[in-house]
């Protein structure tokens, strides 16, 4: 979305005057109503919900480290997705993942330094699941294993290299290897969401995975849009649209009503796909107890729960900020659902994806211990291409060059910075649970963890480092205000 | 992540890339230590601490470009004299208008009204000859009634009821009643006598001794309760909670509404002021108008595209119920749920006192465990 | 969201019509769309008498057990209060010539259990359940009924997204709640309509008006059904008229798919209600 230049310079003006009176809440509200004024739309942003309280930082895990002299890397760091219902499973060495990031949302640059370093980083032993967000998914990483490419025409796959150059020219990056380009060492799992961008069946065909993406945490109930501005011609030939048209998805999977549709969806996908590819369901954390409920009963193998901060290339301001539920506060009817489910069900391979907020080693951790298998990653990686966090990624003026075009991306640094990212993530992740004693992540518990403030604790079922809980704590200003009532406990 | 936390969050991952090797310290570490060394922060802006549950699975939310989602409003309890909002605000402001920005105002709510957005204006000033739009007039002195749509009338103690009931003979449109921070007190018998809704500002409220220390949520819950209590035992014939003041947003908006406003009053000091302000030009009442207009526009957007995404046709069908907060002291003031657990703080601490006079056998009358309930919560708010 | 059916006999003069076995039939052909629990109500004049029955759940281990008591019009209000005041009673049905049966399961085990093949009437609901936002127990079970007016019975496909502000308003105004479920407030509002002021049409249109949400209910009264759509017709239902054979007289057979009518030879005459436009059969 283009900026009007007196927005620009309102926003010029605006931030001399916040710098000088420290009005940070009013310019918000400020600059929006400035918008709203000059075009008539709802205005947008993008990334994460500046959620007040996301109580990760509350939450200390007791006695663990993540540096450590020791070596904890026998550590069992593994994360297998699918197998309750599908005859393949996806294993990965690291419970966590690369969350759904489209290309027309991020530009083909960073798609690529993340295609590269995830690429690499399988060479070295760590395969990590990466997902392609709802925007279709490009020719290397629906092509990228072999044998997808063994029954391929030739015309077919022509027109594939040709876009796949043309895609590449574009960007000046016709220095990469084709054959090293189109090799995909890493699973896949791509989206299925109520845009539909794709037009080739092999996107669900090839892939390791399929997601139903039902809500996403930062535009829960909203479908999708990519801005107009974004939809370039290859963007546009990628997702078989029309381009410089701004990309709507419906706020809904239009056949996808109630729970019932839900199950109709899974066992269509499970045909499609002979019931081998694993299904998972996506939904943002928000009546999250029902809906978790009707996701164990859909025939998926996983569902991804999204909270309140996780990220987007372009949700409407006050949908991002208004709609959800944070992270930490769903695991606890999360956890509810689950345990009811089993009550009256054997045990199976049902897995929990859970996004939002969720940065490094010590937040996967403890959303580990809180009930969660594995978590997806979207911000972070971003910050690891050089992302500066101001949050516009809705529009052109990315200043990484990730999101938009005002600066070239270094792919190759880029895909170090992610390379390095992971790779220390794993050793941290390896040092906290050995530093606890663990022999895998997964073993990582309530117990390990501690609050230091009284919501939190109420929210997440914790107990304070003390010993204490939110019981206890409240017991005690109960106790104050007998007293202070001078109500004589036992007498009355 | 918080505006002001953005850098050091930025900064610990970048020393994981740049390195690839394990930190000293965590995200959380780092961001704990200097929430430490700044001291808690203070929970102000309550509206920022509350959120909406979005529809999904369990039911799905609408979509504004398939479905129509309904905003207009109606005000007025008797059948015959309603009168229609198509965006459920009443522009309202204390302060006085210079005359170009009252006739750039004029301008844009016509124009308003021809789009089919009809909203609608509360000003001391006599109603225009050629509007198309509802006019409230604040009428200070009887004598001084011109024609307006409705009227607004501001508490002064027990003569407003003399008063009400000397304009109800002359004038039968609606009367809005613009309430103190003693509403509680008067609200059931105002309504008595046949008002048609009230008009709470917010920002004078909390400034009030009663009110000290709270939030607007507090304001517009507690005058929703008095006008439900009003209609315990009969059918509710629709007298509206006008709300104005601390709600100059679409987000405070939607949340307002959840918490039981009908219309929202905007202020029109302000309203001028956000979209004149930074006119590249000096102050022209076409372009301000125009701005003005649009501002509206845009707000009714999203005014429909939230409904929508809770799964409401019907920007009045949110309650209490669809919201929940992340804040002890707005869960007291709002009576919202707590995220995640689904109950209010007082719901939390009437389980544990419950629980904990059993256990330690002490008798406690209703009287008294209301008592320490209210104890107990005040400490956290 | 769920599964629903209902039917009412065209000829009402045969009192004894196989209601039961038409409806069992309309619910096992749409059994793949819901598993969670089953229920049916079924109106039969020659049940009614002048006495009421209050039946309720009653939690015996980790079992609910049926408890029936029969009033008179005068106990009524006495025995009512009472099932209020117990927490281990939940409320099952108020009937006087409206049999409701229900059960956590599939149609089969209702049938199985209860004999609903050899229920005879004039017309009668039928309900498969998928849970969505209250959990699977007996009383979350439809059909629902109210205790403000006995033979009031609903099943409901969808979701009363705005349940809360309704129900809010309905119990400012004084009218009792005995589940947690959304369906509930169908029963109740319609309840407290035709108290106010008896037109059964006109009631269907008020609640179409203030209920927000996708929805498709079947609502049965002593000499009614029917079978009302939300205002965008986002919920499925389907109504046709079967002409009748030796074995039963004709009538009209309504429900969510349109495998259900087909399994009834309900076949002719077939129509989609229009959206937000009741749709109501009544007893001849």
């Amino acid at each position: 979305m283009p900026l009007p230049k007196d927005i620009m310079n309102f926003r010029w003006d605006m931030a001399n005057v916040v710098k000088n009176e420290g009005h940070v809440a009013d310019l918000k509200s400020l600059l929006l109503d400035a918008q709203k004024a000059s075009d008539g739309l709802v205005p947008y942003a993008s990334l994460g919900a500046h959620s007040q309280n996301d109580y990760f930082s509350n939450i200390m895990i007791n006695n663990a480290k993540i540096n450590s002299m020791q070596d904890y890397s026998d550590v069992d760091a593994s994360l297998i997705i699918g197998g309750r219902y599908s005859k393949k499973i996806i294993k990965t060495d690291v419970p966590f993942s690369v969350a759904g990031m489209s290309y027309g949302s991020v530009k083909l640059p960073a798609k690529i330094s993340m295609h590269l370093a995830l690429n690499k980083l399988a060479k070295n032993g760590i395969k990590i699941l990466m997902n392609t967000g709802e925007g279709g998914a490009l020719p290397w990483e629906v092509y990228g294993a072999k044998e997808s490419r063994e029954h391929l025409s030739k015309t077919h796959w022509d027109s594939i290299l040709e876009f796949t150059d043309k895609l590449l020219r574009a960007n000046h990056l016709e220095g990469i290897d084709i054959d090293e380009l189109f090799t995909r060492e890493y699973p896949l799992i791509v989206q299925y969401a109520s845009g539909r961008f794709w037009k080739d069946p092999a996107y669900l065909l090839n892939a390791d995975g399929i997601e139903i993406k039902i809500g996403q945490g930062a535009k829960i109930g909203h479908g999708g849009i990519l801005p107009g501005s974004k939809v370039t011609e290859l963007v546009a030939e990628n997702r078989g649209i029309l381009a410089h048209k701004p990309a709507h998805s419906p706020s809904r999977h239009l056949d996808i009503l109630g729970p019932e549709d839900l199950v109709a969806k899974v066992l269509e996908l499970r045909e499609l796909t002979k019931w081998e590819t694993p299904i998972i369901v996506k939904v943002g954390a928000s009546r999250i107890y029902d809906d978790l409920e009707i996701i164990l009963k859909s025939y998926a193998d996983c569902a991804t729960v999204d909270g309140l901060v996780g990220g987007t290339g372009a949700a409407p301001y006050e949908v991002r900020e208004d709609i959800g539920i944070n992270t930490i506060a769903s695991l606890r009817p999360i956890r509810d659902a689950i345990n009811d489910y089993y009550e009256t069900h054997d045990k199976d391979g049902f897995k929990l994806l859970v996004n939002g907020g969720i940065w490094d080693s010590e937040r996967i951790a403890k959303t580990i211990a809180l009930g969660a298998d594995g978590v997806g990653i979207g911000t972070g990686f971003l910050l690891a291409m050089g992302c500066t966090l101001i949050q516009e990624c809705h529009t052109d003026i990315c200043p990484a060059g990730i999101t938009g075009s005002y600066e070239k991306l270094d792919v190759e640094k880029s895909a170090e910075g992610i390379f390095n990212y992971i790779k220390a993530t794993k050793i941290e992740l390896q040092n906290i649970a050995g530093s606890l004693g663990r022999e895998k992540i997964e073993d990582i518990e309530m117990t390990d963890l501690s609050v230091n403030d009284l919501l939190t604790s109420i929210i997440s079922e914790l107990p304070f480092s003390d010993g204490t809980n939110h019981v206890s704590k409240i017991q005690t200003k109960i106790d104050h205000a007998i007293n202070a009532l001078n109500l004589q406990g036992g007498k009355i | 992540m918080r505006l002001n936390e953005k850098a050091v969050i930025r900064k610990s991952i970048l020393d994981l890339c740049n390195t690839g090797l394990p930190r000293q310290e965590s995200t959380d570490d780092v961001i704990r230590k200097i929430r430490e060394k700044n001291g808690s922060q203070k929970e102000e802006n309550l509206w920022e601490y509350i959120v909406a549950l979005g529809a999904q699975l369990s039911r799905p939310p609408f979509d504004p470009y398939r479905e129509k989602i309904k905003l207009t409003t109606k005000i007025g309890r008797k059948g015959d004299q309603k009168i229609s909002l198509k965006i459920p605000i009443l522009i309202y402001g204390e302060f006085d208008l210079s005359q170009s920005s009252k006739d750039a105002l004029n301008l844009t709510l016509n124009d308003l009204d021809d789009d089919r957005s009809t909203v609608g204006l509360i000003s001391k000033d006599e109603p225009c000859d050629e509007r198309k739009y509802p006019h409230f007039q604040i009428l200070d002195d009887i004598n001084k009634l011109a024609d307006p749509d409705g009227i607004v009338l501001k508490y002064t103690g027990a003569k407003t009821e003399e008063k009400i009931e000397k304009i109800r003979k002359e004038f039968d449109g609606p009367i809005l009643v613009e309430v103190d921070e003693d509403f509680s007190q008067y609200v059931e018998s105002l309504l008595e006598l046949g008002i048609d809704g009230i008009l709470v500002n917010t920002e004078n409220i909390t400034k009030s001794k009663r009110y000290n220390g709270k939030h607007a949520i507090a304001v517009i819950h507690d005058a929703r309760l008095a006008i439900n209590e009003f209609y315990r035992g009969k059918e509710n014939d629709g007298a509206c909670l006008v709300v104005a003041g601390d709600v100059n947003n679409a987000g405070k908006m939607i949340k307002a509404a959840g918490l039981g406003a009908d219309i929202i009053g905007y202020d029109t000091s302000l309203l001028i002021a956000k979209v004149g302000h930074h006119s590249e030009n000096f102050f022209d009442e076409e372009i301000t108008a125009q701005k003005i207009f649009n501002h509206m526009i845009a707000t009714k957007s999203e005014l429909t595209g939230i409904p929508a995404a809770l799964g409401y046709s019907d920007f009045h069908n949110m309650s209490p119920g669809d919201f929940r907060t992340s804040s002890i002291k707005a869960s007291v003031q709002g009576d919202i749920p707590l995220e995640g657990v689904d109950k209010t703080y007082r719901n939390i601490v009437e389980e544990i006192l419950d629980e904990y006079v059993n256990t330690k056998n002490i008798s406690v009358n209703q009287q008294e465990r209301q008592k320490i309930i209210n104890l107990v919560i005040e400490e956290e708010n | 969201m769920c599964g629903i059916c209902g039917l009412m006999m065209d000829d009402s003069k045969l009192r004894h019509s196989p209601v039961g076995s038409i409806l069992q039939d309309m619910m096992e052909s749409q059994q793949i769309r819901a598993q969670d629990g089953a229920g049916i109500a079924i109106f039969n004049k020659s049940n009614a008498d002048d006495s009421f029955k209050i039946k309720n759940f009653r939690k015996e281990m980790s079992d609910y057990v049926i408890d029936e008591v029969k009033s008179s019009s005068k106990n009524i209000s006495e025995n009512l209060q009472k099932l209020r005041q117990d927490p281990e009673c939940h409320f099952f049905s108020f009937e006087n010539e409206m049999t409701i049966l229900k059960e956590t399961g599939l149609a089969k085990d209702l049938d199985r259990k209860f004999g609903i093949r050899k229920m005879n009437g004039s017309h009668g609901i039928g309900h498969l359940r998928i849970a969505t936002s209250s959990r699977v127990t007996p009383f979350n079970t439809h059909p629902f009924s109210t205790t403000i007016l006995p033979d009031i019975a609903i099943v409901h496909n969808g979701e009363i997204t705005n349940y809360n502000m309704l129900r809010d308003s309905l119990e400012l105004e004084g009218f009792t709640f005995h589940t947690d479920s959304d369906s509930e407030v169908i029963a109740v509002f319609l309840a407290s309509r035709i108290l106010k002021h008896g037109d059964i049409e006109k009631a269907h249109r008020e609640f179409v008006a203030k209920a927000d949400g996708p929805f498709t209910y079947i609502a049965a009264t002593s000499d009614s059904i029917a079978i009302v759509r939300d205002k965008f017709g986002t919920r499925k239902g389907i109504i046709g008229y079967n002409p009748g054979t030796d074995d039963h007289p004709p009538f009209w057979a309504m429900a969510t798919d349109l495998s259900a009518l087909d399994v009834v030879g309900a076949t002719t005459k077939i129509e989609t209600p229009h959206p937000g436009k009741p749709r109501i059969f009544y007893r001849n």
